[in-house]
């Protein structure tokens, strides 16, 4: 073999090949012991070439693995931030900054990330009362699941946010929805100390199974902690890095399906996807919905002077014969109903601000999916709401939210 | 590309009947051991997912049908109608080539199958083939490391070294195995992860930075130099550990001063095939005809190599990729027959010489790089568009 001498001039024999198959088994076990020791991958998750040598993300990394688009489906909260433009855009003296949460709709799908909401606000350069100019930072995430916008929350707390607009709607609050989320289950310890902390009233036990014995402890401590066992992670983390120069010089993130079904304005039976959930009707949604995330996450925003606008997002409204049943793809009408006259009541208890803009959306602009709108009707959507989010922020600087109420004439 | 077909699981009968009648064509041998009948057929049953009663029924037939050939006068035909039989074979294998590539067929590995199967009928015709039994033949063949990415052996070698029964010694198993680590780590690490930038249309769309472009080709050249120089590592260490030394593919490609070099270490097997059995055969009979040295070559080189692209895939830019490297090479020969007063003198001057061989490293490399661009995207308008914004053309 040409060029392979180093590999080929020795002269090997069985115990050669006894030893170093030894030494490698050794080397594999003391490394993944070390490894599982030190528990490496949340700081190794905070390495990152983006906001250095590669222009820092605009959105956090999401992927379908479609091979066209330069981003992996990063779920370690710690690496989707720190490729984030946050955390290395330091906050300007006239900076009015918000940061957007909530699903995919927010996030951006079916539109790249220049073309955003949040994107737009910034584009557009407003400028509120005190004279600040409004800079939005999109930290939105698919799929919607409100202990996911909790756990995004108490970590971009830190780049100083002077309020944070929280699009949320029914989905989002499904009890049983909460635990699936992958960046739940890939960040559990972050969930169970919210949970704790915050006396959430939420079951995590799916994130913990209980091992039946000694050797099953041991099998989930090695699939969950050693080198074997997150070698995914690690893997993606580099995939990340290996994106940083696809990202920066074409900002694309995202393959934007060319084809796609629009909504259906009569549902059938059969057509409902998957994101359905029937509820029974009758069902109390003052107790099966996870109104305590939201109020934790108010009481930890405003408990560090941050206004918090909570934003019942825009779904779609089928009219056909069906549509009692099937108001979209998503949800029966009572329960949407329901959920909707709820919203003040529990905005009153917990005392935090919403809007309701759930009908503020022309059916024809919404693409394939009830949550899921094209880029000039978010854009108008931001516009309007730019006064409650003043307002949001005006509110958690106010100790007495009551004369504030008063103040604002609401 | 067709060197890098998709796998799938079937090897299909035709392909396995292919081989079988390429065998019976060039050997004179031609008694089958009746448990490698009833191995292959109740095989290919179960790969292909037939039930079995189609594989018994396959197998019947079979049987009957080398009986009846074992029977027929086929066996003591004359060396002319060899030489036809042989003809024939070479025409069917070309077809089929052809056919499969311009209809897109999975056939997993065929392009390198149809290459194998062609040197032995040409090896044939030349009467410079010894006789090997089919069980020797279809490992040849299908020997299944070498595969779907080559190298491409030649049949006499790899038949004798099969013959010799290579115990598994501990140095088979340190080299072998180590060439197949080294492999496994340019193809699945380094490869597939610049794999993730390759050149596709959309990126050079999105891309409005020349520096970005060039970019996206360097990294272009150096995934597929380590996506295909790793699988031939692979194929080669896999192959070393069944006692088979598979002849080297890849010998420092984007390291050599000239094009010439480049395709004595690029895919040396398939560029050797070429030269073997088309790119002499070729010079010779232009030469017997008095052809000028240049137009020969000129002939040679452009052909040789517009059948090396399209042997990758029946499409035009294929086609200009193959063509690019034949006027490359001619030029290189002309510059070369040009210069060598020149050359001498600078050989003299060490520093001139090394900065020379420097220069000539780059020019090649960028030459192959650019080339990559026809290779890699999938139209010519793509190909040319990206080529005038490399050079800031638009």
């Amino acid at each position: 073999m040409q060029g392979w001498d180093w590999l080929t001039r020795p002269t090997y024999n069985w115990r050669f090949v006894r030893r170093v198959l030894m030494k490698t088994a050794l080397l594999l076990i003391v490394v993944n012991i070390l490894y599982l020791a030190l528990n490496p991958l949340p700081y190794l998750s905070r390495l990152t070439l983006y906001n250095g040598l590669f222009t820092g993300r605009e959105r956090l990394p999401f992927s379908e693995l479609n091979p066209d688009e330069y981003s992996v489906p990063l779920h370690r909260l710690e690496g989707l931030l720190a490729s984030h433009v946050i955390s290395d855009t330091p906050k300007a003296p006239d900076e009015f900054r918000v940061v957007v949460l909530g699903d995919s709709g927010v996030w951006g799908w079916r539109l790249q990330p220049d073309e955003t909401m949040t994107a737009c606000l910034t584009d557009s350069h407003v400028q509120i009362p005190d004279g600040r100019v409004i800079h939005a930072y999109n930290l939105a995430y698919p799929y919607p699941a409100v202990l996911k916008d909790a756990l995004i929350l108490q970590q971009v707390l830190v780049y100083e946010p002077d309020v944070v607009l929280w699009f949320i709607t029914l989905k989002a609050l499904y009890i049983q929805d909460q635990t699936w989320h992958p960046l739940v289950q890939n960040n559990p310890d972050l969930a169970q100390h919210f949970v704790e902390d915050y006396a959430v009233n939420l079951d995590l036990s799916p994130l913990f199974p209980e091992p039946s014995n000694l050797l099953g402890e041991l099998i989930d401590l090695i699939r969950d902690r050693s080198i074997l066992g997150q070698r995914r992670e690690l893997a993606d983390l580099l995939r990340h890095q290996v994106y940083g120069p696809a990202w920066t010089l074409t900002s694309y993130d995202y393959e934007d399906p060319r084809f796609f079904r629009p909504l259906s304005n009569d549902l059938l039976p059969n057509n409902a996807n998957r994101n359905y959930t029937h509820i029974p009707e009758g069902t109390d949604l003052a107790t099966e919905l996870a109104w305590d995330v939201l109020r934790a996450v108010v009481e930890i925003a405003q408990g560090a002077g941050v206004g918090v606008l909570v934003v019942n997002e825009p779904i779609f409204r089928a009219t056909g014969a069906n549509s009692d049943r099937y108001y979209n793809e998503l949800y029966d009408r009572w329960a949407y109903d329901a959920y909707r006259d709820l919203l003040p009541i529990q905005a009153a208890h917990d005392g935090w601000d919403y809007v309701d803009v759930w009908d503020a959306l022309p059916n024809d602009v919404f693409s394939e999916y009830s949550l899921h709108y094209q880029a000039a009707a978010g854009c108008g959507l931001m516009q309007r709401l730019v006064p409650d989010m003043v307002g949001a922020e005006l509110s958690a600087a106010i100790p007495n939210r009551d004369s504030y109420r008063r103040f604002i004439g609401g | 590309m067709g060197w890098l077909q998709y796998p799938t699981t079937i090897l299909t009968l035709g392909m396995l009947a292919l081989i079988a009648g390429v065998w019976w064509i060039t050997n004179t041998d031609r008694s089958i051991p009746p448990w490698f009948i009833l191995i292959l057929i109740l095989g290919i049953g179960v790969v292909g997912g037939l039930s079995v009663g189609v594989s018994v029924a396959l197998f019947a037939l079979a049987g009957m049908g080398a009986i009846s050939l074992n029977r027929l006068s086929i066996l003591n035909v004359a060396s002319t109608s060899r030489h036809r039989l042989a003809l024939l074979g070479i025409v069917l294998v070309v077809a089929l080539l052809v056919w499969s590539k311009a209809w897109g067929w999975a056939w997993i590995g065929f392009s390198y199958v149809a290459f194998r199967l062609l040197g032995v009928l040409l090896d044939y015709r030349q009467g410079r083939l010894p006789a090997f039994t089919l069980p020797e033949f279809m490992t040849y063949t299908l020997f299944f490391p070498a595969l779907t990415a080559g190298p491409i052996d030649h049949a006499p070698r790899f038949i004798e070294e099969l013959r010799q029964n290579k115990p598994l010694d501990a140095a088979t198993v340190v080299i072998g195995g180590g060439r197949v680590v080294v492999g496994l780590f340019k193809k699945f690490v380094i490869a597939d992860s610049l794999a993730r930038l390759s050149l596709t249309p959309a990126l050079i769309t999105l891309t409005d930075n020349r520096a970005g472009l060039w970019l996206w080709i360097y990294v272009y050249s150096f995934y597929i130099f380590f996506d295909f120089s790793g699988y031939s590592d692979i194929a080669i260490g896999l192959g070393r550990l069944y006692g088979i030394t598979l002849p080297e593919n890849f010998d420092r490609p984007y390291l050599q001063r000239n094009l010439q070099q480049f395709w004595q270490r690029w895919h040396m097997t398939l560029s050797a095939w070429f030269r073997t059995y088309y790119f002499l055969p070729l010079s010779r009979w232009c030469i017997r005809r008095q052809w000028p040295t240049y137009l020969t070559l000129f002939v040679a080189q452009l052909s040789t190599f517009l059948l090396i692209g399209l042997w990758h895939g029946l499409t035009v830019n294929f086609a200009l990729w193959g063509l690019w490297h034949g006027v490359g090479l001619f030029a290189h020969r002309w510059v070369v027959d040009h210069t060598r007063g020149w050359y001498r003198w600078v050989r003299q001057r060490r520093w001139l010489r090394s900065m020379v061989h420097i220069g000539g490293i780059g020019l090649t490399f960028h030459y192959v790089t650019l080339g990559w661009v026809f290779f890699a995207l999938p139209t010519t308008s793509d190909s040319v568009d990206l080529l005038l914004r490399l050079v800031g053309g638009r």
